[in-house]
């Protein structure tokens, strides 16, 4: 390799060779016109006179650097000049300019911002090191692998007496209450031993990770997740060192964790927080053997050399040992006797459920990829057309002697500076995009889906290739054609005289395929924007907007019934009194979006609930009166709850209209009877989470006993489980007349200003009511109750704006290729109408011959639409259609209307063409 | 001006070479001096003495050394070297050869041979 010392030499000499040539030439031609002046020439014609006489200047000038030797190879040579003149042709095609850079941009800007974001959220890593090397120890339970399961003693046995594993660690899950300064939220927690930090080689991003001093003396510290770090202080590097109360106790916070790094839990159910292993109280076990309190998952990271079935054998014989030594009882939930533990990689645990999550996100990556198909596919049309119009110019000039490498320079410079200016422009978009989308989204009251769009190489990488692919491609191709003398030739024959139609199959082939993908594009998309409509004009019965909701848990802290009341009492108190907010109201449930609602079984008197027989059920809500203001649901018949229903009134009921038809076959059933009990507290899933295969946690089991009420009125209907879903019974009960045990309740205020402001008095009412009340989640009711409709909504703004961009982008390529073709076609359409084609003949023609490709091109993208939305469907919502006729005819007709104006406009000028100019264009 | 007559193919090296032996000599007074010593009779682009210098250069056979012109100006003059001078006497000889063996060939009448 040449040291810099040499190549700098190089240089300089290369700079004074060329400036005595100049001057050598210079003096020349100033000697020649001298003489030529003294010959009685004027001096303007003397000058001229010698220039012709000298001959092709820049020719003489290459060849003398051949004979010096430089021609061989100068890349460097002339790069301003060459950058000056790429700009200089640039700026003298504003429109191909404009279009290839924006083609540049989205390609690249977008499909990186969007891959990225999806890579965020479905591919995320672990943020664990070498995560080959980590196996935890399982248990095979009814054709299962359990995780988990394994109590302290045996563990530490366990660690004594192995030898597969460098490292050994110990965690278990807890969902305690954690109360900062602000709130008391639950969240999902990992006590951890000592090792566990060191084994999953986590460093924390802040801090300190928990250590084994920590553990040995139950130091009540913790480490927090980057999300509740955010979330809670603000991402301040103040936070440790502050104290968080969890389960009641202060702890101090000692660090953070890496941004990617949530724990051993599943995909956006991520871990919140970690403590001491020896720090977390647990839930009660009185009675029970420490030898069967198992509630340890363990991890190990393998030591060099050794197998996953080494580890299984080993892993096995000391469990047998174990066995022997201290038999266990049966556990209460019937999980397995024996400790038949086997090792498998920490990796392929979650592999089933991945797999789901995975596709999911294969699929936005497919369509983000669509996007840059269309990119590259319009920045290669573009080229190519403008390719095509120098063609005779580079003959030319070859001709006369420029060389191979100055053209294919000249291309490769031009394509590099319109790569530059994508570039930059991809870049803004990409900071742009970055910044709004690096948000948390909520999905439903519980799961949080983390953006945090940081640029992915590889997909930065792939876009760029496959955009230079395509514009060096398509751009270099006519000038490199041109370096094979028969080419040549024709090419020269071609720009002579004669009048063949112009070679368009390869622009015909991109038009289709262009087209093709656009549509299937956006018929794919046109399923997000028939959601986004449905659900803009969806009426759910309840008054979503303007509504702030808490939801607190009672269950998890063990509280009793009674201290939940007085709880309750105190917290409808202070919301009422709270500024902003009109309505408020307790009730135990929602009709539909929450996860902690309970269900009823109904009946008529005359059909007594048995255990046995089919009955009717539903949603069973117990509020307090102005629960049905507060929601915005409407009475039709009787009235709401008053201070009549109390504990000690008569029992009474509401029912949502649709449930009255159906026990009653009327609406009309105030002051009748009927018979409800209690059913197993429901957790509603949400969709998209269970679609991902996120884990919705057990339900209690409730106390049940038939009761007779008293219908007093007809509530208009909602939906019911989850929004859209409108087909559901709902009755409600007045809150002290519930029988069904208060584990769950939630705190409703109807306001009349912006519904975050309410949120956060809400947060603020309860903390003034109960500082210790475990909150569950707040949120607006949109927010709350919509479910994954907020990820629905923000799914088809993205896919909305993508097909919405590659229609743009199909649109303006297809005008820029068509009526390039056309204007290639000036001559043979004047030779027409010279033969006597009338303008409507060439209109037509022209019409004709642009149609077919763009044709083409729907029929084959309706097809990659139908089978798009196939695959789409299968992850959505099960309300959509595979076959929607209104979305299939309109999409194309933007498309078409495009087409015909591409076509259209050139096929007009060209009609208009005079023949004999024609004739004369080359 | 007389009819030009193009440049036999190699021949231009050996003309240049023959120019510059005549004493040093910047590219245009090369020119010059050519046009002189065939009588004006060669069809021939000015600037094609250039590529031709530069060549000859770069083999060895002359060397260039920047001065200044008549009329004040820089100016590359050029030098036959020793070598030159040798390839010059055997191209010469050479060409000379040539000569009289194509004008022996063009001598002969039908019936000769």
């Amino acid at each position: 390799m040449p040291s810099f010392r040499h190549l700098f030499d190089a240089l300089l000499s290369r700079a004074r060779f060329e400036r005595d040539l100049r001057d050598e030439l210079r003096q020349h031609l100033e000697a020649r016109t001298h003489d030529l002046v003294e010959s009685g020439i004027s001096p303007a014609d003397a000058t001229r006179q010698a220039r012709v006489e000298f001959g092709a200047m820049e020719r003489f000038k290459e060849q003398c650097r051949d004979a010096r030797g430089f021609a061989a190879f100068r890349p460097l040579h002339g790069l301003g000049g060459d950058m000056r003149l790429a700009a200089r042709r640039l700026m003298a095609a504003p429109l191909f300019t404009t279009f290839a850079v924006l083609s540049l941009a989205v390609g690249i800007g977008v499909t990186t911002a969007a891959y990225s974001v999806v890579a965020s959220v479905f591919f995320k890593s672990s943020g664990i090191a070498d995560e080959r090397d980590l196996a935890s120890v399982v248990t095979p339970w009814g054709g299962r692998l359990l995780g988990g399961g394994i109590s302290t003693p045996d563990f530490e046995d366990l660690r004594a007496g192995q030898r597969a594993f460098g490292a050994l660690t110990a965690s278990a899950f807890f969902v305690p209450a954690v109360a900062t300064r602000t709130t008391t939220d639950l969240m999902r927690g990992e006590a951890v031993d000592g090792a566990y930090f060191s084994t999953l080689g986590i460093r924390p991003l802040i801090g300190r990770g928990i250590g084994a001093p920590d553990v040995a003396t139950a130091a009540p510290v913790a480490v927090l997740s980057h999300a509740l770090w955010r979330l809670r202080f603000e991402a301040s590097p103040d936070a440790v060192g502050q104290t968080i109360r969890i389960g009641g106790r202060e702890f101090e916070i000692i660090g953070v964790a890496p941004r990617e790094f949530e724990g051993l839990s599943r995909p956006f159910d991520g871990t919140r927080l970690w403590i001491p292993l020896t720090a977390d109280p647990g839930r009660p076990t009185t009675g029970v053997a420490e030898r069967d309190r198992a509630r340890l998952q363990v991890l190990g990271r393998l030591a060099p050399g050794r197998s996953i079935e080494q580890a299984s054998a080993e892993l096995s014989t000391i469990g047998a040992n174990l066995d022997r030594t201290y038999p266990r009882a049966a556990p209460r939930n019937g999980g397995p006797v024996t400790r038949a533990w086997v090792a498998r990689r920490f990796a392929d645990q979650h592999a089933g459920e991945d797999a789901i999550v995975r596709r999911f996100g294969l699929t936005l990556i497919g369509l983000v990829a669509l996007v840059l198909v269309v990119a590259c596919t319009n920045l290669a049309n573009l080229v190519l057309a403008r390719g095509a119009t120098r063609q005779q110019e580079f003959a030319v000039r070859r001709t006369i002697g420029a060389s191979r490498w100055r053209l294919v320079r000249e291309q490769v410079t031009e394509s590099l500076l319109l790569a530059l200016l994508g570039g930059g422009a991809a870049w803004a978009i990409f900071l742009a995009l970055g910044r709004v989308l690096d948000v948390d989204l909520p999905i439903g009251s519980k799961l949080m889906v983390s953006f945090a769009p940081r640029l992915d190489p590889a997909a930065l990488i792939m876009a760029l290739a496959a955009l230079l692919v395509s514009l060096v491609v398509f751009g270099l191709e006519p000038a490199l054609r041109l370096t094979r003398e028969p080419e040549l030739r024709t090419e020269l024959a071609a720009s002579a005289g004669s009048v063949g139609v112009p070679k368009a199959r390869r622009h015909r082939a991109l038009v289709r395929w262009q087209v093709a993908i656009s549509t299937g594009f956006f018929i794919i998309a046109s399923m997000c924007v028939k959601y986004a409509v449905a659900e803009a004009r969806h009426d759910s019965g309840v008054d979503l907007n303007r509504l702030a909701i808490a939801t607190m848990n009672f269950w998890a802290q063990q509280w009793d019934e009674a201290r939940a009341r007085q709880t309750l009492a105190r917290v409808l108190q202070e919301i009422e009194k709270a500024p902003g907010i009109n309505t408020a109201a307790i009730s135990t449930g929602v009709p539909f979006g929450a996860s902690s609602t309970q269900a009823l079984t109904f009946s008529t008197t005359d059909k007594p609930i048995t255990e046995e027989g089919q009955f009717e059920w539903g949603i069973g809500i117990a509020a307090t009166p102005r629960f049905f203001q507060a929601m915005g649901i409407r009475l039709v018949r009787g009235r709401g709850f008053d201070d009549r229903d109390s504990a000690a009134g008569s029992p009474v009921v509401v029912l949502s209209e649709q449930t009255a038809r159906r026990l009653f076959g009327t609406s009309d059933v105030v002051g009748r009877q009927m018979l409800i009990r209690n059913r197993t507290l429901m957790r509603q899933g949400h969709s998209v989470a269970q679609k991902l295969a996120v884990p919705v946690p057990r339900a209690p089991r409730l106390a049940s006993g038939v009761r007779t009420a008293t219908i007093v009125g007809v509530a208009e209907n909602t939906d019911v489980v989850h929004l859209f879903k409108s087909n559901g019974d709902v009755a409600y009960l007045p809150l002290d007349q519930n029988a069904g045990g208060l584990p769950f309740a939630m705190a409703i205020a109807r306001t009349a200003g912006d519904p975050a402001v309410a949120v956060r008095a809400l947060r603020d009412a309860l903390r003034r009511a109960d500082p210790d009340v475990a909150i569950e989640s707040t949120g607006t009711g949109l927010a709350t109750l919509g479910g994954p409709t907020v990820f629905l909504r923000a799914a088809s703004v993205f896919a909305v704006s993508l097909g919405a961009l590659t229609l743009l982008l199909a649109m303006v390529g297809l005008f820029g290729v068509q009526s390039h073709a056309i204007a290639q076609r000036t001559r043979e359409i004047g030779v027409r109408m010279s033969f006597g084609a009338t303008a409507a003949h060439i209109r037509a023609m022209v019409l004709k011959d642009g149609y077919r490709p763009v044709l083409e091109g729907l029929a084959l993208g309706i097809f990659i639409g139908f089978v798009g939305r196939g695959i789409v469907r299968a992850y959505l919502w099960e309300r959509i259609g595979l076959v929607d006729p209104w979305m299939f005819l309109a999409v194309p007709v933007p498309l078409i209307l495009a087409a015909f104006l591409a076509c259209y406009v050139p096929a007009r000028r060209a009609s208009r063409i005079d023949p004999n100019e024609a004739l004369r264009h080359s | 001006m007389p009819s030009a007559d193009p440049l036999l193919p190699g021949t231009l090296d050996l003309l240049i070479l023959k120019a510059v032996s005549l004493g040093e000599r910047h590219g245009y007074g090369v020119l010059l001096r050519l046009q002189q010593m065939t009588g004006g009779g060669l069809a021939l682009e000015q600037g094609a003495v250039y590529p031709a210098l530069y060549r000859l250069e770069r083999q060895g056979l002359i060397s260039g050394k920047w001065g200044t012109s008549d009329n004040n100006r820089r100016a590359k003059f050029y030098t036959l070297t020793p070598e030159g001078r040798r390839r010059l006497r055997e191209e010469e000889k050479g060409w000379q050869r040539m000569v009289d063996i194509i004008a022996a060939a063009l001598r002969h009448r039908l019936g000769e041979v």
